[in-house]
């Protein structure tokens, strides 16, 4: 397994995926960040009612440091959506499945090691993600006139949960573009797929059943990514994003075991 | 020993049977030649005995294991199926250093399989940057990296010039030593017949022939070709053939007469006794492309419409 793991590392860690995703992802963990403080309201204007909008109080709470993680969840959900599914889709359609199969005919240990190593990318780019969102947040509070005394206020746990709450939600989209690139032998369905699935079937659906929402992955994991919603609290969030996970992998393994290698 | 069996081996694809009950024992050492017009099954029958894909029916082994079962003799074989393939954007050293990862080998013998194929010093050049010849070169490397005992190459000189062919076709010639068998895998007739040393060849998914490359080439036909200097003097020649009792065939002023090469100067002395100079006197024999239309009776593009016309009859099943 040791040896598959290092073989896939080698493949993803390639530059147009270290540069492209992680770069990406810091780019915008800074470029929301500036969004999220120079779009702050003045105190007692119209704006500051508002729902929804953040607020200076928001942001001067424990943890207001990486507050943006939230807002930028749902990019990072779909650029690693993007990524794991490239990741896997490319061996078809470069035809290096042949060679891969052939190779390690244990197509268990093949999917698992890259599950594996796409999950190693993925706290990677988060961390990136997390430490980028963190950096760029006191300059920005400086220049905002946002107090920043109770960022230390249980900081390492503030930083840890709120680095979980980004990074599971993270890796099960990554799995859920994994099994749809799995199914469908192609990174650009696979793509167009999650994001359209998230971007208009679920609003559909909020629209004719908003009930329902919440427990569809784009809610499910949007509510864990924000620590919980008024409809999700955190921990039946994490249980449905794990299920989630878990329906993923299971899908994805079963179908890449049985499939005859065609392309 | 056998390098490869098939026993009734059977892989169809809804109403296409792609490979039709092949059967077949490849000796082990030397070139095999795997040969078949374009759509035969070549490799299909590759990927169910490589545990690409399952057989339909039947069964087969690699290196005396169970196809079954190919992680019994995976690390034994290496195989380019179908082109050579591989990460671009990543160097020559850093895709073979993923697949050796991926066997458990040290990263010395990249080294190795870059020297026997002649690609030392491009490296560290991205494999995208690589012409189609050096990326087949490329793709032998790959394969030779578990240094196999079973090297499978599935139309290794695809798309190459004659020069990268003639490249090739030494590299497989130096690679089949007598521990190691290479099987070719080709719809070039003429490559395999200079290189090969046994055959099998399969039309439609069925087998035509297995078997040494000598026995099926006894089956060639000899014959001498002869052209008259004018044209004129055809019909008294071909008289004069057939005065002799000799096999033949006239075709656009050239006749083709069935006998062995070493009669050629009868041929001649038959044309100056009456009286006509030749400007051609060849003598030839049928390659491997001439036997297999002989043992099919068609073209490619034949083949192709006759098995089309076939699935739409429903005669395949």
């Amino acid at each position: 397994m040791v040896n598959a793991v290092r073989s896939e590392w080698i493949r993803i860690w390639r530059p147009t995926f270290r540069y492209g995703a992680i770069g990406t992802l810091a780019v915008f963990a800074a470029t929301i960040s500036y969004f999220i403080y120079s779009s702050l309201p003045d105190a007692g204007s119209a704006e500051t009612r508002r729902p929804g909008a953040t607020t200076a109080a928001d942001l001067e709470q424990p943890g207001g440091m990486i507050y943006a993680l939230g807002p930028i969840s749902t990019i990072a959900g779909v650029i690693l959506l993007s990524l794991w599914a490239l990741a896997a889709a490319s061996d078809y359609d470069t035809g290096m499945i042949r060679v891969l199969v052939q190779a390690q005919p244990s197509r268990l240990k093949l999917l698992t090691a890259k599950l594996i190593a796409l999950a190693g990318f993925t706290v990677i780019a988060c961390t990136v993600t997390v430490l980028a969102t963190a950096i760029v947040a006191r300059p920005l509070a400086r220049g905002y006139d946002v107090s920043t005394a109770a960022w230390r206020i249980d900081a390492p746990v503030e930083l840890l949960s709120g680095a979980f709450n980004f990074f599971v939600p993270t890796l099960v989209w990554g799995l859920i573009g994994l099994t749809i690139a799995v199914l469908t032998r192609s990174a650009g369905v696979a793509i167009g797929l999650g994001i359209g699935w998230l971007l208009v079937v679920e609003n559909l659906i909020a629209i004719t059943a908003p009930d329902l929402t919440d427990y569809l992955p784009g809610g499910t994991l949007g509510a864990l990514a924000g620590g919980g919603s008024p409809n999700l609290d955190w921990s039946l969030a994490l249980g449905l994003t794990v299920l989630y996970g878990i329906a993923a992998t299971a899908i994805s393994l079963v179908t890449f075991r049985q499939r005859d290698i065609t392309g | 020993m056998s390098s490869i069996t098939a026993d009734h081996l059977t892989r169809t694809f809804g109403d296409l049977t792609a490979v039709d009950d092949l059967t077949f024992d490849l000796p082990a050492g030397g070139i095999v030649g795997f040969v078949g017009p374009n759509g035969s099954g070549k490799s299909t029958t590759i990927r169910v005995l490589l545990g690409l894909i399952a057989a339909s029916d039947g069964t087969g082994t690699v290196l005396g294991e169970s196809i079954e079962h190919p992680e019994r003799f995976a690390h034994r074989v290496g195989a380019l199926i179908e082109g050579p393939t591989f990460v671009g954007s990543l160097t020559a050293w850093d895709n073979l250093r993923s697949l050796a990862a991926l066997r458990g080998l040290p990263k010395k013998r990249i080294r190795e399989v870059l020297d026997i194929v002649g690609l030392s010093g491009r490296e560290h050049d991205k494999a995208s940057t690589f012409s189609l010849g050096m990326k087949q070169r490329l793709g032998i490397a790959a394969a030779l990296l578990p240094d196999p005992e079973l090297l499978v190459l599935d139309e290794p000189t695809n798309g190459l010039d004659p020069a990268g062919i003639v490249e090739i076709r030494s590299l497989l010639k130096s690679l089949a030593d007598g521990r190691r068998t290479v099987v070719v895998s080709s719809h070039l007739m003429s490559e395999i017949q200079a290189i090969a040393d046994d055959l099998v060849v399969i039309r439609f998914g069925k087998l035509l022939y297995s078997g040494s490359l000598d026995g099926l080439m006894d089956d060639a036909v000899e014959r001498v070709i002869a052209e008259p200097e004018h044209r004129s003097d055809l019909a008294r020649l071909l008289n004069a053939i057939e005065a002799q009792g000799w096999s033949h065939g006239s075709t656009g002023g050239i006749v083709s007469i069935e006998l062995p090469a070493d009669r050629s100067a009868d041929v001649d002395r038959l044309a100056r006794t009456t009286g006509i100079n030749l400007r051609q006197l060849t003598p030839q024999r049928d390659n491997l492309e001439d036997l297999f239309l002989h043992l099919t009776g068609s073209s490619d593009a034949e083949l192709t419409a006759e098995r089309s016309d076939q699935r739409n009859s429903g005669a395949i099943s």
